[in-house]
């Protein structure tokens, strides 16, 4: 039987959940759904989505609507993975101004300023328990296994790789503009430099939001100008602002179609390719 | 490793305090298991000995060890006694002496001694006298002085043609 690889977003207003599968290294998207979701509560959403798809074991989930924060700090980089969260068990009042036990939280290497070098970054991510804790409870009475709980810009940063176009070892961007906010990253390699979320209103254009967020990034990562942007918005934002650009397509030797996805499913696309 | 934020690594800890916990109780187990089976085993040893020791001494019970052994005993306490013997008669040997000196010294007037015999740490003394009076002195004399412990009058006759008393005394040295 064929192993489904599957991305599950969780937000207030709709469930979107995409389904691939593997086949002589290439992606096949098998599924990709945008449920709305009902007054009948999460779990029950989530039941019918079971029942619907009956292959769900395992699953990737990102809840978009929990605040997330994101801290880099610097370490010796002789400090071993227990060491860290040692330190971060200690000191995460002071890191994240709350005690450890109000976060789920995992940090990671990433990149360091050339200054730095001698010190290593890391990464860290960090959500509240409490109202984490629900949803993860919900999912899994509703029968899933949650392997990973993942956030939406590793999964795009995971997914840039996948573009058709994609430079290796080169610095790209990737801009998605929602309704309501934009979303910036800078990668390289599939790794996240540099992320920054602004909310985001029509009274400004997006070229006028992007701008001097280029700007200040070329400024502080010179190292790592950027040599690409991927733009993804959806066509109603677009026209809008009066751009005519192609979103990005998915690499034709890496994916094997028979769905294309819109821009707003991209994310749990990434979320399904977790750990690849 | 890409970010999880499932408590995974609370997790790990704790499989990691479980594991160390049960490697720990484990080593305990092991160690008292080690420490059980040594003590049996001494114990083991020990009750070996000990019935070897008890089978030794039942052969050795049930050969003739024991008799020849008596035959030994007995003839060193025959030798014992017989050396105990010699060296009592060196010393009654020296004691006549003594005596025989301070018998002289100490014999009253009057009494003629016919016959002193020294036999057996006892000494026979037999001799006359005109006065039966003298007899009590020479008694008294011989009780008095430190050599014996004991002066017995063993007979008196009394010759009627020459009126002479005949006596013989046994005297017993102190040891």
């Amino acid at each position: 039987m064929q192993k489904n690889y599957i991305g599950l977003e969780v937000f207030n207003e709709k469930i979107q959940i995409a389904i691939l599968s593997r086949q002589n290294s290439q992606w096949r998207i098998n599924e990709i759904l945008t449920i709305l979701r009902s007054e009948e509560g999460l779990e029950k959403d989530l039941h019918l989505i079971r029942r619907r798809i009956k292959s769900i074991k395992q699953a990737i989930l990102c809840l978009p609507e929990i605040p997330v924060l994101i801290k880099e700090f610097t370490l010796d980089p002789s400090l071993s993975a227990q060491e860290i969260y040692h330190y971060l068990q200690l000191q995460s009042a002071i890191i994240l101004g709350q005690p450890f036990d109000h976060w789920f939280l995992d940090f990671e290497p990433c990149i360091s300023h050339p200054l730095l070098s001698h010190l290593t970054n890391f990464r860290i991510a960090a959500i509240p328990r409490e109202s984490t804790n629900r949803q993860l409870e919900i999912c899994r009475s509703a029968g899933f296994k949650i392997k990973a709980l993942d956030l939406e810009i590793f999964a795009l940063s995971r997914l840039i790789c996948h573009f058709e176009g994609y430079q290796p070892e080169m610095t790209q961007g990737l801009v998605l503009i929602k309704e309501k906010e934009l979303l910036f990253l800078a990668c390289l390699d599939g790794r996240l430099i540099y992320t920054k979320k602004t909310s985001y209103s029509l009274d400004y254009s997006v070229s006028q939001l992007l701008a001097p967020l280029i700007q200040f990034y070329n400024r502080v990562f010179p190292e790592f100008n950027l040599t690409q942007i991927y733009l993804l918005a959806n066509q109603k934002i677009l026209s809008i602002e009066g751009i005519s650009i192609e979103s990005p397509s998915l690499k034709s030797s890496i994916w094997q179609f028979s769905l294309s996805p819109e821009i707003n499913e991209l994310v749990s696309l990434g979320l399904a390719i977790y750990g690849y | 490793m890409a970010i999880n934020l499932l408590p995974w690594r609370e997790l790990q800890m704790k499989k990691r305090i479980q594991r160390y916990f049960f490697i720990l109780v484990s080593i305990c187990f092991l160690i008292s298991m080690v420490t059980l089976i040594l003590r049996y085993s001494f114990h083991l040893t020990i009750l070996e000995y000990e019935a070897k020791n008890n089978h030794l001494a039942k052969i050795i019970a049930e050969m003739k060890f024991p008799v020849e052994t008596k035959k030994i005993n007995e003839k060193f306490q025959m030798l014992s006694e017989q050396t105990e013997l010699i060296k009592k008669i060196n010393l009654s040997n020296a004691d006549f002496w003594k005596i025989f000196n301070n018998l002289g010294k100490n014999l009253p007037d009057h009494i003629q001694i016919k016959q002193l015999i020294w036999s057996n740490l006892e000494l026979h003394l037999t001799g006359m006298t005109l006065r039966p009076e003298q007899i009590a002195d020479l008694i008294q004399a011989l009780e008095e002085s430190s050599l014996f412990s004991q002066v017995i009058m063993e007979g008196v006759n009394k010759d009627d043609q020459s009126e002479n008393i005949q006596f013989s005394i046994k005297a017993i040295p102190k040891v």
